[in-house]
């Protein structure tokens, strides 16, 4: 068990994730703690106004389990719950949860204000890499 | 204590209405209560593990919006109060050795609603819980809906239920009055009939025209009744002819009676009769003598009064009184002229006397007149007279008899009975006359009949009197003083002449008998 839980740790640390958004709302470069803050609904709407909408992949996808331990240094269920009491008590809106990285980014590509992890570089016209900490990926 | 057939039939619908209306009222609507609340109840569980289950689902898929929807599944229900999304959470101890589960609401709706589960629980509030368990958390689905529903159910039920106990009511009431009418009057109409032919009215019929046994039993009353009515008819008849007969026997003992004192009567007068008859005779040869002798009496007298006159006259003239000094000297002590005079006067009073004594004696023999048992011919006028005579001393110098006699011709008669008769009339009419007074006595004749009339002055009588007057053994007078025979007797001798007899009276107003009598008796007896 233990080294099940260990492994998985390994496998999610071991994955590089990337953060995109849709061309508009969010900023191109942004700091580890600012995303961080976003991805955890701290904050509402981009500097221009836009409403933030946070993309997931499912947190039983490696990307999900990856982004759980990498930016929310939770399991993935911890994270839905984390999220569950956040979206019920109207503090923020919950995720959309992707299937598939094509779906994700075709949501970030429709949605204004949309963020997203994933393990590659989009090449959908309608988002756009946000560098983290002066980096592409983390 | 007597309970009638109208309190039986009345305590019957009663109960049988009670019941309805408990059963109705009562126990019907608390059965559909419970079923309408256990329906209920289902129905919100049925819902909250739907809600549970979309949840559970949405959670698995990680679509928080669809645990939104399946929350807002019941979202426009009217009956919601609210519906918790309820997350089960383990807490450990410090130690881990023990842990308790703690609830916290993580979504509720509407977000109005307060957020504590335990503050929702009022009666009018029903509350399912459906818990689920998902790889995210384990929790539940909390509902809670208003009764307002079943209330409003149960209302309605208990309405329903006040109208069919109120129509049953008056149902049972309209049956009760229905059977009292058609069970109890019928039962009671027959009773008091029943009761009053008890009592002797056998008019009393029910009726009844229902084919039931009442029908039946009014009927077979009817017929009784009817039956009843022909034996008292045929008992009464019986009973008539009785009594007439009874009657008949009465009136024929009473005749037998009337006649045997007729007779008796009669059989009296007859011997009064030959008796009267016969003392009038023996004294009628006597007196004859004395009233055919009177007057050769009277002539003697005057002849020798008339010698000694004579002779008087001869020594006057001679002058012979010394040679007759003897007879002068006897003179001197008889009063020759009073003694004259005295002798006229004896004779005078014997000649009155004799021919009173002849005409009672007459009158005796007219008013005894034996009958034969054949018609004989007489003058009402002369038979008046002699009863008169006979009456004379009753009435003299008391009573002013007033005649007026017609010219009447002999009739055909038995004259003792009629001699009777106006013997009886005639002492009536005196006794009626307590001192003074007049009797009026009129006859006359139309050719075919001779008419008395005997009109007094006396005291009268009563409608009710006259009416028994010629009744045998009727009388108004004191007892041992009349007998009651004489006008029943009258009554009788007139018919047997083929005459009447009325009588017209007021009191005060004196009596008046008036008495018809043919002139010629068409056979004789």
């Amino acid at each position: 068990m233990l080294l099940m839980f260990a492994g998985i740790i390994a496998n999610g640390q071991e994955t590089t994730l990337i953060a995109i958004s849709n061309t508009k709302g969010a900023p191109s470069i942004m700091k580890m703690t600012e995303l961080k803050s976003v991805l955890k609904g701290e904050k509402q709407r981009w500097n221009d106004g836009t409403k933030v909408s946070i993309v997931l992949m499912k947190t039983n996808t490696p990307v999900g389990e990856a982004t759980c331990q990498k930016i929310y240094n939770m399991s993935g269920d911890k994270v839905k719950r984390f999220w569950l009491g956040l979206s019920f008590s109207g503090k923020a809106d919950a995720p959309i949860f992707c299937n598939s990285i094509s779906e994700l980014e075709t949501i970030v590509a429709q949605t204004p204000g949309a963020i997203a992890i994933l393990d590659k570089i989009s090449i959908n016209t309608n988002t756009k890499t946000i560098v983290v900490d002066g980096k592409n990926s983390f | 204590m007597r309970i009638t057939l109208k309190t039986k039939i009345w305590l019957t619908i009663l109960t049988i209405v009670l019941m309805f209306s408990f059963f109705s009222l009562y126990y019907f609507p608390a059965q559909q209560e419970k079923y309408l609340l256990d329906s209920y109840n289902n129905e919100v569980q049925n819902l909250t593990n739907t809600i549970s289950l979309g949840v559970k689902i949405a959670l698995k898929d990680e679509n928080f919006e669809g645990v939104q929807t399946a929350m807002s599944f019941v979202k426009d229900d009217p009956r919601l109060f609210f519906v918790n999304l309820v997350a089960t959470d383990t807490i450990w101890n410090n130690d881990s050795s023990r842990y308790t589960l703690k609830d916290s609401v993580l979504r509720t709706y509407p977000e109005d609603t307060l957020k504590t589960t335990k503050s929702h629980l009022k009666t009018s509030i029903i509350k399912k819980r459906s818990a689920f368990t998902s790889d995210m958390m384990s929790g539940a689905i909390e509902l809670a809906v208003t009764t307002e529903n079943i209330e409003m159910g149960k209302k309605k039920i208990r309405e329903t239920s006040l109208i069919v106990s109120s129509v049953v009511f008056i149902i049972g009431i309209l049956i009760g009055f229905w059977l009292a009418r058609n069970i109890s009057v019928p039962v009671l109409a027959l009773r008091d009939a029943a009761k009053k032919v008890g009592e002797g009215d056998l008019t009393q019929r029910v009726i009844n025209k229902s084919g039931d046994e009442i029908g039946e039993l009014a009927i077979a009353f009817n017929r009784m009744v009817e039956d009843l009515t022909k034996a008292r008819e045929e008992l009464r008849k019986a009973n008539l002819n009785l009594e007439s007969t009874n009657e008949a026997l009465h009136a024929t003992v009473a005749n037998l009676k009337a006649a045997q004192e007729q007779l008796v009567q009669a059989e009296k007068m007859a011997s009064l009769g030959q008796l009267t008859a016969g003392i009038a005779h023996e004294i009628n040869n006597p007196i004859n003598f004395v009233t055919a002798n009177i007057q050769p009496l009277k002539d003697d007298m005057a002849d020798i009064i008339k010698v000694i006159d004579n002779y008087e006259e001869i020594i006057k003239k001679k002058g012979l009184e010394n040679e007759f000094s003897d007879i002068e000297k006897n003179k001197q002590g008889v009063n020759v002229e009073l003694t004259k005079k005295e002798i006229n006067n004896l004779l005078k009073g014997i000649e009155d006397g004799a021919m009173r004594t002849s005409e009672i004696v007459k009158g005796l023999r007219n008013f005894s007149r034996l009958d034969r048992n054949v018609f004989r011919k007489a003058n009402m006028n002369e038979c008046i007279e002699s009863t008169l005579t006979l009456l004379h001393s009753s009435y003299k110098n008391r009573i002013e008899i007033i005649k007026q006699y017609g010219d009447l011709p002999e009739i055909d008669c038995f004259p003792g009975q009629i001699n009777q008769v106006f013997m009886n009339i005639l002492s009536n009419a005196i006794q009626a006359i307590p001192a003074e007074g007049k009797i009026f006595i009129q006859t006359w004749h139309d050719g075919k009949n001779v008419k008395i009339s005997i009109k007094d002055t006396g005291a009268g009588m009563t409608d009710e009197v006259r009416k028994k007057i010629f009744d045998p053994f009727f009388t108004t007078k004191d007892v041992g003083k009349g007998t009651g025979l004489g006008l029943s007797i009258s009554f009788g001798i007139i018919q047997k002449h083929n005459g009447e007899i009325e009588v017209f009276s007021k009191p005060g107003d004196g009596t008046e008998f008036v008495i018809r009598i043919p002139l010629i008796q068409q056979s004789t007896n």
